[in-house]
């Protein structure tokens, strides 16, 4: 199946110093949920500001399907004074939606995301904010749905609510792509799950459901300030998240605790060098004979 | 051009309060400029040019401001891409200064303000010195904000300090020399359409009609110039 969104050999720099973004590869698919994890700094957002076309490559491609039409719900909405449904069909008229066909559109948006205020947005909540973002993004019924970590700043209620709204554009043939702090909270929508680490994709994996049984190998080097400090990354893990490898460089880590290691991992400034899931004939039968149980 | 941009953009300023501030001042301005009667007309329309010129960079400076980065993003990808945004904004904020410069040659006229019937020539050169210097101050803030600028007092100092230095340019070139011939031709042409207005048989008519088009030339100029930048910089 052809991507809607291609990315080749992209790189982003804003300055002769280091780039933010580097030799960036990747295909977003229709009906499939992109996350993007890092930690910060690592140039998630920036990635999303090329997807979205806000911003353009210093070098490389991006390749757009025919046609396709674009939605994008910045991480932190900007107090407007506006209310909510005249702001929607404002940008609703600028994006040449006839009236009566907007009006509808914002009726129906208004009720699957509950909102019912009419005061400006100004005096909204986080919460209610967020559920404008999302609806002026998905306004136009987009093909790709572009969410700058849209849990953050969330309630649990209000992050469950989310994540049944996105499952459902998922189910409407949405492709979703977003950002995320946290691995457990997209857990039950994203089908795919990219580590961005100092600007390029260490790892470009697809999601499973958190489960037991499934193992994935990572091989990472220790941050320049621990040097060779040779129980990194053991020292700074939770007890029995990870366990080592063959070499000093190669550890396990159970699937459903992967996205989470690796986030720990970059963000204490290790370089995570490549994570690949074990073959599944083998599965758990190719850990070591004795893995050594970590230890903090 | 979309206009449901152009409204978007207006309500977003209007509701901001920032035009406040300059349309009193502007107000204040040309109550005091024809606080008495009869008024010369050449010399009322020039001073009048530089009211104009001052208050559309305030002006075009809170427009730019009233547009958060996140809603710029917003607005950009419902009007269909950046250059659209950027262009319906650029046309708001001189829509607005046209309308402050007209205001500023009607009053007069309207409240017969002057000592002399105004003929169609002074009509016609004091339209287009002040179209020209309310083009002028609008582009001013267009370079001191994002993507260019990120401090936002430094950006207000800049964009003041060039309103000024563009105004006694010729002062200072007259007391320096030839020194400061870069900074004649940098710096927004104000001076010449402004003595053009101020004393109209002053100078040649090849030296008028340079007076008239270069403001022209160094407005549409750095106009393109600030696409072109900003695309670089995106």
């Amino acid at each position: 199946m052809n991507p809607l969104i291609e990315l080749r050999n992209v790189d982003k720099s804003f300055t002769k110093a280091k780039p933010v973004l580097q030799n960036i590869r990747l295909e977003i698919h229709g009906n499939e949920c992109l996350v993007i994890v890092g930690h910060n700094g690592a140039g998630k957002s920036t990635l999303l500001k090329l997807i979205a076309g806000l911003t353009v490559p210093t070098r490389g491609n991006i390749l757009y399907a025919p046609g396709v039409a674009i939605g994008y719900a910045p991480e932190h909405f900007p107090k407007i004074r506006f209310r909510a449904e005249e702001y929607l069909y404002a940008l609703g008229r600028m994006r040449r939606i006839p009236k009566p066909a907007l009006r509808e559109r914002i009726r129906e948006l208004t009720e699957l995301f509950d909102l019912h205020a009419s005061g400006p947005i100004t005096q909204f909540s986080k919460g209610m904010a967020q559920k404008v973002n999302l609806m002026q993004a998905v306004l136009g019924k987009p093909d790709v749905f572009i969410l700058d970590e849209p849990f953050s700043g969330l309630d649990a209620a209000a992050q469950a609510e989310l994540s049944r709204l996105l499952q459902r554009f998922k189910r409407e043939g949405m492709a979703i792509v977003l950002t995320c702090h946290e691995p457990a909270l997209s857990d039950p929508i994203a089908d795919r799950v990219v580590v961005l680490q100092n600007g390029g994709i260490v790892s470009d994996q697809p999601h499973q459901r958190r489960k037991k049984g499934t193992w994935y190998k990572i091989v990472c080097s220790p941050p320049e300030i621990s040097g060779g400090d040779s129980t990194w990354p053991m020292n700074v893990l939770p007890p029995g998240m990870i366990r080592q490898g063959r070499h000093a460089n190669e550890f396990y880590v159970a699937e459903h605790d992967r996205d989470a290691v690796l986030l720990e991992l970059l963000k204490r400034g290790g370089a995570v060098l490549s994570v690949a899931p074990l073959a599944e004939r083998t599965g758990a039968a190719e850990l070591p004979d004795e893995p050594r149980e970590v230890r903090t | 051009m979309n206009r449901h941009l152009i409204l978007l953009l207006m309500k977003n300023y209007v509701r901001s309060h920032r035009h406040f501030p300059p349309l009193v001042f502007f107000l204040f301005g040309l109550a005091m400029l024809y606080s008495y009667r009869p008024n010369p007309v050449t010399d009322s329309y020039a001073m009048s040019a530089i009211l104009v010129y001052v208050v559309c960079a305030w002006i075009g400076y809170g427009i730019i401001s009233s547009t958060e980065e996140t809603h710029g993003h917003i607005i950009a990808i419902h009007s269909g891409n950046v250059r659209t945004y950027l262009l319906g904004k650029t046309l708001m904020i001189f829509l607005c200064g046209f309308s402050v410069a007209l205001f500023a040659l009607l009053f007069p006229v309207a409240t017969n303000m002057f000592d002399e019937r105004l003929s169609v020539h002074q009509w016609l050169l004091a339209f287009i010195v002040h179209m020209e210097l309310s083009l002028l101050g609008m582009l001013i803030p267009l370079y001191f904000h994002r993507p260019f600028f990120h401090n936002g007092s430094f950006s207000v100092a800049s964009v003041m300090a060039i309103l000024i230095v563009s105004l006694v340019k010729d002062g200072i070139a007259g007391k320096f020399g030839g020194g400061l011939e870069l900074l004649w031709w940098l710096l927004p042409p104000v001076s010449q359409p402004v003595n053009l207005l101020a004393k109209p048989n002053s100078l040649s008519a090849a030296h008028s009609l340079v007076a008239l088009i270069y403001p022209l030339v160094y407005f549409f100029a750095l106009y393109f110039a600030y696409f072109w930048l900003w695309k670089r910089k995106r």
